[in-house]
């Protein structure tokens, strides 16, 4: 009720709304990190602890030329093994190390603490397309989410979490879960 | 009989008149005579053992260990389980009631068609209820005639004393025979603890009131009207004797004319058998007069052949004046042939197509009994969303598996891949790194498990059919395959 509108009914998510099912974390996907990010919000004024992060709009702002732009995003698929690396790919990753391994890492990878997407999966949570990923390094959009924790009690804040964590791509298992499903004679509340 | 009672003949064709073009006869009192004979005692044998059944079912316990309950016979509503000794039913597997219900009913086919109406006669719980109500009637308020006397006397302090007396008795029964019933349904000595202190579930008060109630106006006061005119069997009954079936009747062509037997000593040659004496209608407990030929208020009992067994031995005549006899067979008798004995009349085709019918459906139910499986296992992959790309490429599938361990004891299973090659799965509970493509997991007893899978492939791998393979790992193994399928991205990029 809460979450479907971006998430999508499967947790699926859509593009600009991470999928939460799958093993890719922006912030980190074991549950505490999980339930942190649900009550704090992403980018939520207002919210100190808030998950808070901006990439520069490079293109816009005019920090690189549309060819450094072009020559970077090369190399982002090069990265992610989707094109094969290239003249171009390797202009861009001499940009990418100046300009975006502070926050992505210089391997691409990703750095969960500014919520930097590992570029080198094979997730997008924009388009993935040369294109896709010229636009968002000219003129990024930064998705949002609100600070939940003022609109749900802790307790379905933490249920919450151990869902999405549940998913499928859940890190970090402390321990063996010891909540077993349901036997279904034992269903009666 | 030496010193027969005089017998008032209930006059029915009077009342039938008066009642004109009714469908209704106002009820005659039936003040049936107390009688001996071997049918009497077989009445009583099935009595008795019907009502031990009824009664003593409930108290058994048959051990199934620590996971189950103790009580031989249970149907557990609340945790849809049916119990029956060593025979644990499922929801999913209520074929078997359902067979047991077919075998019951084409039982009563097969009875009808070699013995009549046997089972209104003997064990139908409206007739066994009806005579045990009868013979409270006879311990409070004496025989026939004393009965008939009280009932016709006006009401007075000692009628009234006699009929409370004699009602609190019924309600008795009553309320055993309604308290015996909820113990079906839950551990009996815990249940009857319960229901008197007052803490048993308000169901189980409302059941036995109305079955409490159904007995003691079924079988206190409306007895043979249930049978006339609201039991659907008679009526199916009636279509499904013909003339091979054995039904009690009397030999009119032995008895008539009808006479005593001074007419009969004054007037050699001219009467028949009977002798007039009324007993056969005496001891009818649904009060009819068997002398007018089959009737659907004749329930087959046979206490009117006791009785005119008894009264042919007193006046040295011969027995079976009224009998068991088929139609058939009594068209042989009348001209002159002697009667078949009657275990002969029993086998004829229809009890035999009857008898292999049921008994095939009985063989069966053995099998399956015999053959099925305690673990089942049930798969449905997530439709929505189909599949879901991992970061490094893989592809998953998720499905929620559903296993179940019908024994009651907990169970160590194992789940496989089958096909797909490549791929590994792991649990909700699990992170990825553990994924293999096997897993074991301890199934509780009696119980349903359910386990979300993560299949995972490769990048590029072929999805398609494949199959989860379970297995017991424990002394008796069991296993079960359930096919599914793997959806791949690759008809839409």
């Amino acid at each position: 009720m809460n979450c479907v509108q971006c998430h999508g009914s499967a947790a699926s998510g859509s593009v600009g709304f991470p999928n939460l099912a799958d093993d890719d974390w922006l912030w980190g996907g074991d549950i505490k990190t999980i339930e942190a990010t649900l009550v704090h919000g992403i980018r939520q004024p207002g919210d100190d602890q808030t998950r808070n992060s901006q990439m520069p709009a490079f293109g816009r702002d005019a920090l690189l030329t549309p060819a450094q732009i072009a020559d970077v995003s090369a190399h982002v698929r090069a990265l992610s093994g989707k094109d094969k690396a290239s003249a171009a790919s390797q202009r861009g990753a001499v940009v990418f190390a100046e300009q975006c391994a502070l926050c992505h890492n210089a391997d691409g990878k990703g750095n969960r603490a500014m919520g930097a997407p590992n570029l080198t999966d094979a997730i997008w949570l924009y388009d993935g397309s040369a294109e896709g990923i010229s636009r968002q390094v000219s003129n990024p959009a930064h998705g949002v989410m609100p600070a939940w924790g003022s609109r749900l009690d802790p307790v379905t804040i933490k249920m919450l979490a151990a869902y999405v964590h549940s998913l499928g791509g859940g890190e970090d298992f402390v321990k063996e879960v010891a909540a077993q499903p349901a036997n279904e004679v034992n269903e009666q509340p | 009989m030496n010193n027969p009672e005089k017998i008032d003949i209930p006059t029915r064709p009077k009342a039938k008149a008066e009642a004109g073009s009714q469908l209704y006869a106002k009820r005659e009192p039936v003040f049936n005579r107390r009688i001996d004979g071997k049918f009497r005692r077989l009445k009583w044998a099935i009595m008795v053992a019907t009502l031990a059944i009824y009664y003593i079912t409930p108290w058994l316990r048959w051990d199934r260990g620590p996971y189950a309950p103790d009580q031989a016979v249970l149907i557990d509503l609340a945790h849809r389980r049916f119990f029956m000794f060593g025979i644990e039913i499922w929801p999913h597997e209520f074929y078997f009631v359902a067979g047991l219900l077919i075998m019951a009913g084409i039982g009563l086919f097969l009875i009808t068609s070699a013995v009549g109406r046997a089972w209104c006669g003997y064990a139908c719980p409206q007739t066994v209820w009806t005579d045990l109500f009868q013979h409270v009637d006879r311990l409070f308020d004496g025989d026939r005639n004393a009965r008939k006397r009280l009932h016709d006397a006006p009401w007075g302090p000692a009628k009234i004393a006699r009929r409370l007396a004699k009602w609190s008795v019924y309600l008795l029964i009553s309320a055993a025979t309604g308290g015996a019933w909820i113990l079906y349904f839950a551990d009996a000595p815990t249940l009857l603890r319960e229901f008197c202190t007052g803490e048993a579930a308000p169901v189980a008060y409302s059941t036995v009131f109305v079955l409490t109630l159904t007995t003691f106006v079924l079988g206190g006061f409306m007895r043979e009207q249930v049978c006339i005119y609201m039991c659907p069997w008679p009526r199916i009954q009636t279509a499904m004797l013909d003339e091979k079936s054995l039904i009690v009747t009397y030999k009119d062509w032995r008895g008539e004319p009808r006479g005593s037997l001074k007419k009969a000593e004054k007037n050699p040659g001219q009467f028949g058998d009977c002798v007039d004496c009324g007993q056969c209608v005496a001891v009818c407990p649904t009060g009819i007069d068997i002398r007018e030929g089959p009737h659907i208020g004749c329930i087959t009992c046979a206490l009117c052949i006791d009785a005119c067994d008894k009264v042919m031995k007193d006046i040295g005549r011969p027995r079976g004046l009224i009998d068991y006899a088929t139609l058939e067979d009594s068209e042989r008798e009348k001209a002159g042939a002697a009667p078949t004995p009657h275990l002969k009349l029993i086998w004829h085709p229809r009890t035999l197509v009857y008898f292999g019918v049921w008994c095939g459906i009985g063989l069966a139910l053995l099998f399956a009994l015999g053959t099925r499986t305690r673990t089942d296992l049930s798969v449905a992959p997530d439709r929505n969303p189909p599949f879901m790309l991992m970061s490094d490429g893989d592809v998953r599938n998720s499905y929620t598996l559903k296993l179940r361990n019908m024994q009651s004891r907990p169970r160590e299973m194992e789940i496989s891949l089958q096909g797909l090659n490549g791929a590994v799965m792991w649990t909700d509970g699990m992170p990825r790194e553990a994924a293999a493509r096997s897993l074991r997991m301890t199934v509780a007893a009696d119980a349903i498990q359910t386990v979300r899978a993560y299949v995972v492939v490769p990048s590029g791998t072929a999805g398609g059919a494949f199959a989860f393979h379970l297995r017991t790992l424990d002394a008796a193994p069991e296993s079960d395959t359930s096919e599914t399928s793997f959806v791949t991205p690759g008809d839409d990029e």
